[in-house]
């Protein structure tokens, strides 16, 4: 692959940084802020980053550093702001009617452990390998795995239930 | 109560991420033909990978955003186009009422005929024909989409219509005629990638082609097909009163398929 410069391949990820954490934190300024801190260190040690490594899984494993440094700090602040995994919707407000079962799911997202919920989205939205989640979560490959597999059929045993009442329509 | 995770469940969600290595495969269809509530585990964790597209997966363009974090000390900063949202709609509701998701089957692999019974291979011939072309892939391009769909809906003796597809990131590069085996004529629409795809080579990659050929005289209900060419490009057709269409290209059947859904649902009476 040819070398492109590190700042063209840092920007292109904005976006899929901006998705991964609006769908984990439940929040739009909560994973705005985040985000803005997750550039703020990302751009003071881009030259410490290596050409040819991924640059996704160092600005993703930066993004969880922060985040578990901002749970951190909310676990040693009692009771005032706790992250209420329910706030928000993330959906615009145009197109959150537009679909009951995609706001039941969002909601069932809600009710996972962060961890569980970023395994899924890690994997499932933004297409990583079990590995790369690994590396980036700085965890072993089966805990990856673990977090997948009791978040999944979490959702599942919350779809399945919700669906014995509703008929599926046809395409 | 959670199902509790065993070696066999870390090859169940492997399978339905695309990441079980390909020797693996054979084994585990094998498991899941015989195991309908393994089946139906894999089924339901392909299904919640495209929910979440469908639900989370618009990137956003948000440029003053950016513009706000560049910091003022860096010359070499350049603003690189965001990709568009593409957002993947979900699999067709009806899959999850069948016994076993159809996209885990082994595509079906249509044989070679010579009469119009093999049109959906003619679609893939088509695709393959056109797709690749860079200056002049289409004969009328979408500048004239009015003059196409007359053009078209004239030859093909019905009134059709350009399915539109940017809301799924794909743009409308234009259309032609085409002959059929049977002596009669077919349209294809071509759309391409609104923004290309990193790890897409050639034109043709982020290229899919709309087949569209006088249907049967009977109506009856649409069933999508799923059909493989060997060649990387998967068909997803269906034959309807009025048309038989036919979606072309090389990306992942998930995606493909959700296109094909976007397309049935405009065009359908």
């Amino acid at each position: 692959m040819r070398d492109r410069p590190k700042e063209n391949l840092l920007v292109e990820q904005i976006p899929n940084l901006r998705r991964y954490a609006r769908a984990l934190l439940r929040d739009r300024d909560a994973a705005e802020d985040l985000l803005q801190d997750v550039l703020a260190r990302a751009w003071s040690r881009l030259h410490l980053w290596q050409t040819g490594t991924n640059m996704r899984t160092w600005l993703f494993a930066i993004m969880h550093n922060l985040h578990a440094n901002l749970v951190r700090g909310q676990k040693r602040r009692p009771a005032s702001v706790a992250l209420e995994p329910q706030l928000a919707h993330l959906a615009e407000p145009a197109r959150q009617h537009e679909d009951l079962e995609l706001g039941a799911l969002d909601r069932a997202m809600g009710d996972l452990p962060a961890e569980q919920r970023a395994a899924i989205l890690l994997i499932g939205l933004e297409g990583m390998s079990y590995q790369e989640a690994a590396d980036l979560l700085g965890v072993p490959i089966g805990t990856v795995m673990s977090r997948l597999h009791r978040g999944r059929e979490r959702l599942r045993q919350i779809i399945i239930t919700r669906d014995a009442e509703t008929p599926r329509g046809r395409p | 109560m959670t199902t509790p995770r065993n070696a066999s469940d870390d090859d169940l969600h492997a399978y339905a991420d695309d990441l079980l290595v390909s020797t693996r495969r054979a084994e585990i269809e094998a498991v899941l033909a015989r195991d309908p509530e393994a089946a139906a585990r894999v089924a339901f964790y392909r299904q919640l990978n495209a929910d979440l597209h469908r639900l989370y997966g618009g990137v956003s363009e948000e440029p003053a955003n950016e513009r706000k974090i560049a910091p003022a000390a860096r010359p070499l900063w350049q603003q690189v186009a965001l990709a568009a949202s593409i957002l993947v709609a979900g699999l067709v509701g009806g899959w999850l009422a069948r016994d076993w998701a159809p996209l885990g089957e082994p595509a079906t692999r249509i044989t070679r005929t010579v009469d119009d019974a093999d049109w959906p291979v003619q679609a893939a011939r088509a695709h393959v024909a056109f797709a690749v072309e860079r200056r002049h892939p289409v004969e009328v391009t979408a500048d004239d989409e009015a003059h196409l769909v007359q053009w078209l809906s004239n030859r093909l003796g019905q009134p059709v219509r350009a399915a539109k597809l940017d809301s799924l990131g794909f743009r409308l590069v234009g259309g032609r005629l085409l002959p059929r085996v049977d002596g009669g004529v077919a349209g294809q629409f071509m759309y391409e990638r609104a923004v290309a795809r990193a790890g897409e080579t050639g034109p043709a990659a982020s290229r899919i082609t709309l087949y569209v050929k006088p249907g049967s005289g009977v109506a009856r209900g649409a069933e999508f097909q799923l059909a493989s060419d060997g060649a990387g490009n998967s068909i997803f057709y269906w034959l309807d009163e009025r048309f038989g269409y036919a979606l072309v290209g090389a990306m992942p059947r998930e995606e493909l398929l959700a296109l094909a859904r976007a397309v049935f649902k405009q065009l359908e009476r």
